[in-house]
């Protein structure tokens, strides 16, 4: 294929996921540099996608003047991350949370107040209070239209298969449309990585593929570009599930025990008094065998059971209401049955992802990450709108000195032509579906804790096998079916990474995310560090490195 | 029926009322996880300009006539021109047609929803900024118009150079009145000029402007001259008085400069502008009409339709004749001399007709007239580098070709479609972005998929109210538009065959093509696995 036969776009700042954080540093960067070039590439259409769809219940991490400082923010997220935090990085989300969350305010997100005109904040995490009650349905057309206005161009439908780097910086991403397997480049100075985690990992146990907690578009897409690209990443031994509604893999558990629900295991003992978290009812269902946890508001008043259904019902996942109507659960009756997820990897609600600093650089000159791709441990929505706007003008002032890198031909010609093979995989018996169930059954299979060796070094076999098997027996029958092989290798490709993480790291942290059967205890003095995964010399070689917790300095 | 993966085995749980659904595909475009597509209906397929015809015909069935009128607008900008003069190859796709009685009249409910709209009926379209712009389309046809009506939209400012004295191509100059009234073309046109075109007639490329001064004055050009130019035919007698031009006919006749008519007249043609000089004919007063094509009857390229309409309005057909020589009496026409054509195309399948020379017959002629086809004017296209037949872009410049001038002579809603490719091609040109990423994409739709017949009623396709020609001085159209009975009635035989549903089973229940969806037609149910 000739260069004019596809889209060649220049940028200063592209963006690579247009979801929370990508929205977001789409809008900063345009503010920051509004002579700037902002490209966003969206692999959904950007006015829904990512994991808020549609709206949100709560901005989970606020310090709110007078309630909470950035400092206890970062003493208790590192409590929740068992100590392996990088402290700036936090510190930095906490100290912007609030003006970003006036910020939101003024672009017409709500955030309810009671009759004393305060602000509802709830404990969530084990010291001080941060989780600040949203109730906004249109969350993400909000950010959609303020993306649009911004000038910024989104490119929806394309997905960022390779990053160019050439110089030892970032030179060029080249992008694939997902229906009509077009190829496009685009030459950039900066990109931002914001394709969420790896939602589509295992498989969930309601045996729908696309059943997953985490939004389904995300097979970490980011993480993989980051890491062909050289970048460092970091936690991918935290293989997290949830413990949410059984069956929909919907959240809800903040929004009742907040409000008065009562939590009980399988021999109906109350377990809502102290402070019960995802994680403590993953550790009861896990080690106590307790489970299934159930959540129940038949003694709640009919304001507070309606209070409930107003926020679950309207703003993240609307389906619960359907999905709850179907099952004849009535919360005045009933009682809601809760269940573990399938195993994911995210940055925001565990602690995967491409390694940053507080400015949110990560180890490749010109390459930026946000939102669950990169690591802001546990930083949720907040750490995706935060870093949104720190990568966006680090980004941006970091295009201001440098021009747009030469891009050797040979990089482009080389994916083109391996794109182009994959077109020709048609008389192949197994469909690219019937592989990524396989796939996600072994990752389900090996990589769920409890973990150990042997079950590990299955895993590394087995997607060994699988990069095999993509490229000899896997079928590419129509344009659509192509970006899904590149999606299928990323989560095989993430699978590598955590098991490879998850044999390094000899002890129990997390728990039960990262359980080893073989290593069950915590072990600070050994391991009270963080695993960075690179890119090997090698071909397929990840190259493994210990690195120390980064502190914050006296201050 | 088409492969599909294990996961398509999966119940579908995206629900669509089909008494609601307008089948206008924003749920398949606003699915974040690319699960839906849209079955299209055989009758959008078939279109060049993929009208919704499903989707206005639904809306008659349901009362709801504005609604109809919106969508078929939503594509198509001349829906009372098209519902006169289109030669509906979605009929010809139409399923009930294929597949049972006849197909729905689609064409016949274009003209119900748009007859009776005055200009200020009309809505115009608000174009986008002012991008600062200019475009020049040369060439005043259905493909120019269309392209205008485009450009003008995305925010250029576009100037339309038509070389007559009123713009409207073959549609103002070439299809007779009685086919297309003239009020209808400017009704229609005005939408343009509503809009911010400009129209600078008498202003001819390659006359008063040439083309290298319009590329140069002008950020982009189309050119869509179309085919004036009539083929000539190289027989003895030729250029004896009383043989004419079927165009020049035609167009005299729109000037109101035609001489009256009388005796016999042969027309010598089978395609519409054929069909039509000869309809004009009947009504200039000859005594009788012949139309002498080389082509067997079942095979005259002019619309069916039309052939039996004239023929009931007193034409004769004379099919498989070619004429050997115009015989001469004092300088004028008197009569031609046609010999058998055994076939007109060769094996190879091109033009090349054999004739049997021992078959010879004459018919009387006062007037000939000759309607053999036209062509565009070959000193506009000297020295133009190959065109791109994707985008319609000329080599690397900044000039596009659209219409008849491309291909040859088509139908009105060809050119208009051609005339749309080559303003997204300057949309993209003067944006910087590349002309033809995504073109070659049919859309997020399949066209392979079983059909529900059952929605269809029993009813026999409408017959339109014709009014009875009168002869000479007739220049009414004979056929009448449907009534707002028959139009509901026709638009209850549509099986309704298309229809948005979720193909891929990756649904994340997140609701925005339920939300989106302007007609609350669809529901997403929690899919059963998780039910």
């Amino acid at each position: 294929m000739k260069s004019n036969q596809y889209p060649v776009i220049e940028a200063d700042v592209a963006i690579v996921g247009g979801g929370s954080a990508g929205a977001v540093a789409g809008i900063r960067a345009r503010e920051v540099g509004p002579d700037k070039r902002v490209v966003v590439l969206e692999k959904g259409h950007a006015k829904y996608s990512g994991c808020i769809a549609r709206g949100m219940d709560a901005l989970n991490i606020v310090a709110v003047p007078g309630v909470a400082t950035p400092e206890l923010y970062v003493e208790s997220n590192s409590l929740a991350c068992d100590g392996i935090m990088d402290e700036p990085v936090n510190y930095r989300m906490a100290e912007r949370s609030w003006p970003l969350m006036q910020k939101l305010i003024n672009w017409g997100v709500c955030f309810p107040k009671d009759d004393q005109g305060e602000y509802e904040i709830l404990q969530v995490h084990p010291k001080g209070r941060f989780c600040v009650t949203m109730k906004e349905p249109e969350l993400k057309t909000i950010l959609y239209q303020r993306l649009v206005d911004s000038g910024a161009r989104v490119f929806n439908r394309t997905m960022a298969a390779e990053l160019i780097v050439e110089e030892g910086r970032i030179a060029g991403v080249l992008a694939l449309n997902v229906r009509t397997g077009e190829t496009m480049l685009v030459r950039t100075k900066t990109v931002i990585l914001s394709a969420g985690g790896t939602a589509r990992f295992g498989l969930p146990s309601n045996g729908s593929m696309y059943g997953v907690y985490d939004f389904p578009g995300n097979t970490g897409d980011g993480y993989c570009l980051a890491y062909r690209a050289g970048a460092e990443l970091s936690g991918f031994e935290y293989t997290l599930y949830y413990y949410i509604t059984k069956d929909i893999n919907a959240p809800l558990l903040y929004i009742t025990l907040t409000r008065g629900a009562h939590l009980l295991n399988a021999f109906d003992q109350r377990r809502d008094k102290d402070h019960p978290s995802i994680k403590t009812m993953c550790q009861e269902d896990f080690f106590d065998h307790s489970g299934p946890l159930r959540i129940r508001m038949d003694h709640l008043p009919e304001k507070k059971i309606k209070e409930i259904e107003d926020l679950l019902f309207t703003t993240e996942r609307p389906a619960c209401e359907r999905f709850h109507a179907g099952r004849d659960n009535d919360f005045r009756t009933g009682e809601i049955e809760l269940w573990p997820t399938e195993v994911y990897l995210c940055g925001g609600h565990g602690m995967t992802g491409v390694r940053m600093d507080e400015t949110g650089r990560t180890s490749v000159p010109g390459l930026y990450a946000a939102g669950d791709t990169s690591l802001c441990a546990r930083g949720h929505l907040s750490g995706a709108f935060v870093y949104g706007e720190i990568s966006a003008e680090s980004a941006v002032e970091y295009s201001s000195s440098v021009s747009l890198a030469k891009i050797d031909p040979a990089k482009t010609e080389g994916f083109l032509a391996e794109r182009s093979s994959r077109l020709d995989w048609k008389d192949r018996p197994i469909t690219i579906e019937e592989f990524e169930y396989k796939v996600r059954r072994i990752i389900s299979d090996y990589l769920r804790p409890p973990k150990n060796a042997y079950k590990l070094n299955r895993l590394l076999w087995w997607m060994e096998r699988f990069r095999k098997e993509l490229k000899e027996m896997v079928r590419v029958a129509d344009r659509h079916d192509l970006f899904k092989t590149y999606e299928v290798e990323n989560i095989i490709q993430c699978a590598t990474l955590s098991a490879t993480a998850s044999l390094e790291r000899t002890e129990s942290r997390w728990l039960p995310w990262h359980y080893r059967s073989d290593f069950p205890d915590r072990d600070d003095e050994n391991w009270m560090k963080h695993i960075v995964l690179k890119k090997g010399r090698e071909q397929d070689q990840v190259q493994v490195e210990h690195k120390e917790i980064i502190r914050m300095k006296a201050r | 029926m088409p492969e599909i993966n294990f996961l398509e085995a999966l119940s579908d749980n995206i629900v669509i009322d089909k008494t609601k659904c307008v089948f206008c595909g924003v749920c398949v475009e606003t699915c974040i996880l690319d699960n839906l597509r849209l079955k299209l209906a055989p009758c959008r397929g078939a279109c060049p300009l993929g009208v919704n015809v499903q989707g206005y015909v639904q809306e008659i069935k349901r009362g709801r006539d504005d609604k109809a009128r919106e969508i078929l607008r939503e594509t198509l900008i001349f829906p009372e021109i098209l519902g006169r003069v289109c030669p509906a190859p979605c009929e010809e796709a139409c399923h009930r047609g294929r597949t049972a009685d006849a197909p729905v009249a689609a064409r016949m409910l274009k003209r119900y929803l748009a007859q009776g709209q005055q200009e200020e009926d009309i809505p115009v379209p608000e174009p986008a900024p002012n991008t600062g712009k200019k475009v020049a389309v040369a060439g005043s046809g259905p493909a120019g118009l269309q392209a205008a009506h485009d450009l003008r939209l995305a925010g250029h400012q576009v100037e339309v150079l038509e070389k007559e004295e009123e713009p409207g191509g073959m549609l103002r100059w070439a299809i007779p009145l009685f086919r297309l009234p003239l009020e209808v073309v400017e009704r229609e046109l005005s939408l343009l000029r509503r809009m911010g075109v400009e129209f600078k007639c008498r202003t001819g490329v390659g006359a008063q402007v040439t083309l290298d001064e319009l590329k140069t004055d002008y950020h982009a050009v189309v050119l869509a001259a179309g085919c004036p130019r009539p083929l000539t035919l190289e027989v003895e007698g030729a250029d004896l008085e009383g043989v004419v031009f079927g165009l020049d006919l035609l167009k005299d006749l729109r000037a109101d400069k035609v001489p009256e008519l009388g005796g016999p007249v042969v027309v010598i043609g089978g395609g519409n502008v054929a069909v039509d000089a000869a309809r004009a004919a009947l009504r200039l007063g000859a005594d009788r009409v012949t139309l002498v094509s080389l082509e067997a009857k079942e095979e005259l390229p002019a619309f069916a339709e039309e052939v039996a309409l004239a023929q009931k309005e007193g034409l004769r057909l004379e099919p498989s004749w070619g004429p050997l020589r115009f015989l001469g009496q004092g300088g004028r026409v008197a009569g031609v001399e046609l010999q058998r054509c055994l076939a007109v195309f060769n094996p190879q399948g091109l033009f090349e007709p054999a004739f049997d020379s021992c078959e010879l017959k004459t018919v009387e002629a006062q007037t000939v007239i000759v309607a053999i086809g036209q062509s565009r004017v070959q000193d506009l296209f000297q020295g133009l580098d190959r065109v791109d037949p994707l985008t319609l872009r000329v080599g690397e410049t900044n000039l596009f070709l659209a219409g008849d001038c491309l291909d040859g002579p088509g139908t009105v809603v060809r050119a208009m479609k051609s005339g749309q490719e080559a303003a997204e091609s300057i949309n993209r040109f003067l944006a910087g972005e590349h002309l033809s990423y995504g073109r070659e994409y049919q859309g997020p739709v399949v066209t392979e998929f079983e059909i529900d017949t059952s929605p269809g009623s029993d009813e026999p396709r409408a017959v339109p109210l014709m009014n009875q020609f009168s002869g000479k001085g007739d220049f009414n159209e004979p056929e009448e538009p449907l009534s707002e009975d028959q139009a509901r009635t026709e638009a209850g035989r549509c099986f309704s065959c298309g229809a948005p549903f979720g193909k891929f089973r990756t649904c994340w229940f997140c609701l925005p093509c339920e939300v989106e969806c302007p007609e609350h037609a669809l529901w997403v149910d929690i899919p059963y696995l998780l039910r």
